[in-house]
């Protein structure tokens, strides 16, 4: 070890005590002292590498980098430095390989021993543990910075939203409020200061939503209030609001109650004007009232001129009835007359035949018993005095039933009513047939049923059976027999006759009751066509039913049916 | 003291080289290409014309000072808006951080490239004018703008040698200030100084 060397040693030992490493060179880089930070970190001992020259165990100061920076150093110039960032390691720890410590080297000038020269003293400071230190500060920072940031964004995000929804409120035509439990309002849009007049003032001095309502709402208001808290509802309610001036209008509240904690500390909720509402609910229903009462009386006029309408159908009906009784009474009139002239027409024909015949024979007879007389021939003159008679009796029958048909038809006939043996009187009826039968008809007579105590006119009973059986003998043949049967049923009694005669053609059946009408088979025997219309007649007098079958060349037979007790259906 | 345009010329001419010197020493140390200049050198009086400097368009700046005595005694600085000045620092390290803040270790770096364009720009004057300077270990300091000239700074009442300077590296540009603040005394020492430089090799610099 040289002098230099050794005189460095009590030169600077004072840097073996204080926490840096020091390096000390001369210009030709020959390590001039190496203290003991120096010894510890890089693992060189200061015997190894005093007198040595720095270069051979750290070549990297021969670079220009390093080499350029120093070179004003020996000549006394200002001090360089060699920041950790950008040179990791001055003095890299050799020995250690594993060893990452972060030295922050700085060099300075000193003079040496010998004038005019400069020493180069490398003072390093480990900042490892800072550098760690930093780096993790720096990555604790990134990721409070990237959280920051984050935040920032949702902040941002919120407040945005905020103003969104602020500037929402304040665009809405409704009032939207936050009040706290006492009613003071903690928030109001600008709706709600121009509802109630209310200037940003009097929301500095606390102001209360209950001054806002009327003295006969604020029980109802804070009701209301504590059931919205209590139930945890959104509800609103119509009352009665004022404003600053006291100018009274409706509202509608509508209230949520604000919760912390389970407690509730306020209210929010929107507040809308109904006042015009109202007024318009209140014009409908005048409105609804006027309609309705036009309405009630249109609808009266309406029925007024339904009921005249009515009225008038009804007149119109009856008239129209009125016409239709005239059309028909006119029709029948003119049936009637129709029937009458045919009638008429065969009166004549029936007249001209049926009164001929009795007349020549009076006429003849007449001449007979004048010259009878003159001979004095009495037998002869009674027997055709007897013909005159019988021919006057002929006519006589036929003026009677002319007449009885003119009295039934026109509905002139008086029942006489009388309790009668009916069976008594059909007997009597049909012994007279019997004495009398010229013809040898047999006559069979049948009766069965209680037929002794029978109200009617005997009269009428008593032609209807005569001409029944008369014209049986009439048109049938002589020896052949004649049914009659006489039955009672329940109130009714049942009149047949019949017989085995020349029946009535088809074709004249239906006309078989018309006055003066005469089937096309009878022409030749004698008649006048008025029986069984005068018949058929006082069956219904009597309030009964006639009706008949028969069979050409085989019969006729004719069904009556009588009430037993004719009073009783007068 | 008024100065001449020759001597101005002479002044920019030497801060010119040494920063001229302090640009190769940077562009060593990078992978990326780094061009240093300054625009114009102006002779400022302390408070009073220190608006001119760029750091004080921010609230806080970043400060690094080489101060020295002996044929002239002051303090060279090298200023920086901190935002500027962290910039600076992460452009040089390619940290791909977006922390704006200089923290000891950031500090670090920037008190190191302070270090060589301060070292530079002085090492130059006293190398060319073979002055005779004694240094003191480069500082770093995080001040408010407006404290740079209070009277802690001790440079209130400074003559300033003044030369705005801008860092190109990596397509940014930071500019920053680069200011001698000298004691009056000193000045007019520099001045003569120059001035003799000036008879002798003036010359030489032109």
């Amino acid at each position: 070890m040289n002098e230099e060397i050794q005189a460095a040693q009590t030169r600077f030992d004072v840097f073996d005590h204080t926490p840096l490493g020091i390096c000390i060179v001369d210009s030709s880089f020959t390590t001039l002292f190496w203290n003991v930070f120096m010894e510890e970190w890089t693992g060189i001992l200061r015997n190894e590498i005093l007198g040595e020259s720095l270069t051979r165990f750290f070549p990297h100061f021969k670079s220009p980098t390093y080499f350029r920076r120093l070179d004003d150093i020996f000549r006394g110039g200002p001090p360089t430095v060699f920041s950790s960032q950008l040179h990791q390691q001055v003095f890299k720890p050799i020995n250690y390989p594993d060893y990452d410590q972060i030295q922050h080297a700085t060099v300075t000038a000193l003079p040496a021993e010998q004038s005019g020269k400069w020493y180069a003293m490398f003072s390093v400071k480990d900042v490892t543990d800072i550098t760690k230190r930093i780096n993790d500060f720096r990555s604790i920072s990134c990721k409070a910075l990237k959280e920051i940031s984050n935040r920032k964004k949702i902040e941002n995000e919120l407040r945005e939203s905020e103003k969104k929804f602020r500037n929402l409120t304040e665009t809405l035509p409704q009032t939207i409020f936050e009040i706290d439990t006492k009613g003071i309002i903690s928030y109001i849009n600008s709706s709600g200061m121009e509802l109630f007049g209310l200037t940003q003032n009097d929301l500095k001095q606390k102001v209360s939503l209950f001054d806002f309502i009327s003295k006969d709402d604020l029980e109802k208001f804070s009701a209301n209030l504590e059931i919205i808290a209590k139930y945890n509802i959104t509800k609103g309610f119509e009352y009665t609001a004022k404003k600053k001036n006291l100018i009274t209008f409706s509202v509608m509240i509508y209230a949520t109650p604000l919760f912390s904690d389970k407690t509730c500390h306020g209210f929010r909720g929107v507040i809308l004007d109904i006042s015009l509402l109202k007024r318009a609910e209140e014009e409908a229903l005048k409105l609804n009232r006027e309609l309705e009462a036009r309405v009630a009386d249109r609808t009266n006029k309406l029925n007024e001129a339904m009921q005249e309408l009515k009225d008038e159908i009804k007149v119109r009906k009856y008239t129209e009835s009125e016409l239709q009784k005239a059309k028909e009474e006119i029709s029948q009139a003119l049936t009637n007359e129709k029937e009458l002239s045919e009638m008429k027409t065969r009166f004549i024909s029936m007249i001209s035949h049926e009164y001929r015949t009795p007349l020549t024979v009076i006429l003849s007879s007449t001449y007979l018993i004048e010259r009878f007389s003159e001979e004095q021939n009495v037998s002869k003159v009674s027997y055709h005095l007897n013909k005159v008679r019988d021919s006057v009796k002929e006519m006589t029958n036929l003026l009677e039933d002319v007449l009885t048909i003119g009295k039934t038809n026109n509905k002139n006939l008086r029942l006489n009513l009388e309790k009668i043996d009916l069976e008594k009187t059909c007997d009597n009826i049909i012994e007279n047939f019997k004495s009398i039968n010229e013809t040898g008809h047999v006559i069979s007579y049948q009766k069965q049923g209680e037929l002794n105590s029978v109200v009617l006119d005997s009269k009428l009973l008593t032609y209807i059976l005569n001409n029944l059986i008369t014209n049986a003998i009439k048109f049938s043949t002589a020896g052949s027999v004649i049914r009659v049967e006489l039955k009672e049923g329940t109130g009714k009694i049942y009149l047949n006759v019949s017989d085995e005669g020349i029946g009535i053609p088809d074709e004249d059946q239906q006309n078989l009751f018309d006055p003066f009408f005469r089937a096309r088979n009878s022409r030749e025997t004698s008649g006048t066509g008025l029986g069984l219309a005068i018949v058929k007649q006082c069956v219904e007098s009597l309030k009964g039913d006639i009706s008949f079958t028969s069979k050409l060349n085989q019969g006729t037979s004719f069904s009556i049916t009588l009430p037993k007790d004719l009073s009783s259906y007068l | 003291m008024l100065i001449t345009d020759i001597q101005i010329d002479a002044l920019k001419e030497l801060i010119n080289i040494g920063i001229g010197k302090g640009a190769s020493v940077l562009n060593t140390m990078l992978d990326s290409h780094i061009e240093l200049s300054i625009p114009e050198v102006k002779i400022l009086l302390s408070d009073i014309l220190s608006y001119e400097m760029v750091s004080l368009s921010a609230d806080r700046a970043s400060v690094v000072s080489l101060p020295f005595k002996g044929d002239f005694s002051g303090i060279a600085r090298m200023i920086f808006p901190s935002e500027s000045a962290s910039k600076l620092v992460t452009a040089f390290t390619g940290e791909d951080i977006d922390i704006m803040e200089l923290d000891t270790i950031r500090a670090g770096t920037l008190t190191e490239i302070g270090n060589i364009v301060l070292n530079a720009v002085i090492g130059t004057i006293s190398n060319v004018l073979k002055l005779k300077l004694e240094y003191r270990v480069p500082t770093f300091r995080e001040v408010f703008s407006k404290s740079l000239f209070s009277s802690t700074t001790r440079m209130h009442d400074s003559i300033i040698i003044y030369a705005k300077t801008s860092f190109l590296i990596r397509n940014l540009e930071i500019v920053g200030d680069l200011a001698l603040f000298l004691e009056v005394g000193s000045y007019e020492r520099l001045i003569k100084i120059i001035d003799t430089f000036c008879i002798e090799y003036g010359a030489e610099i032109e």
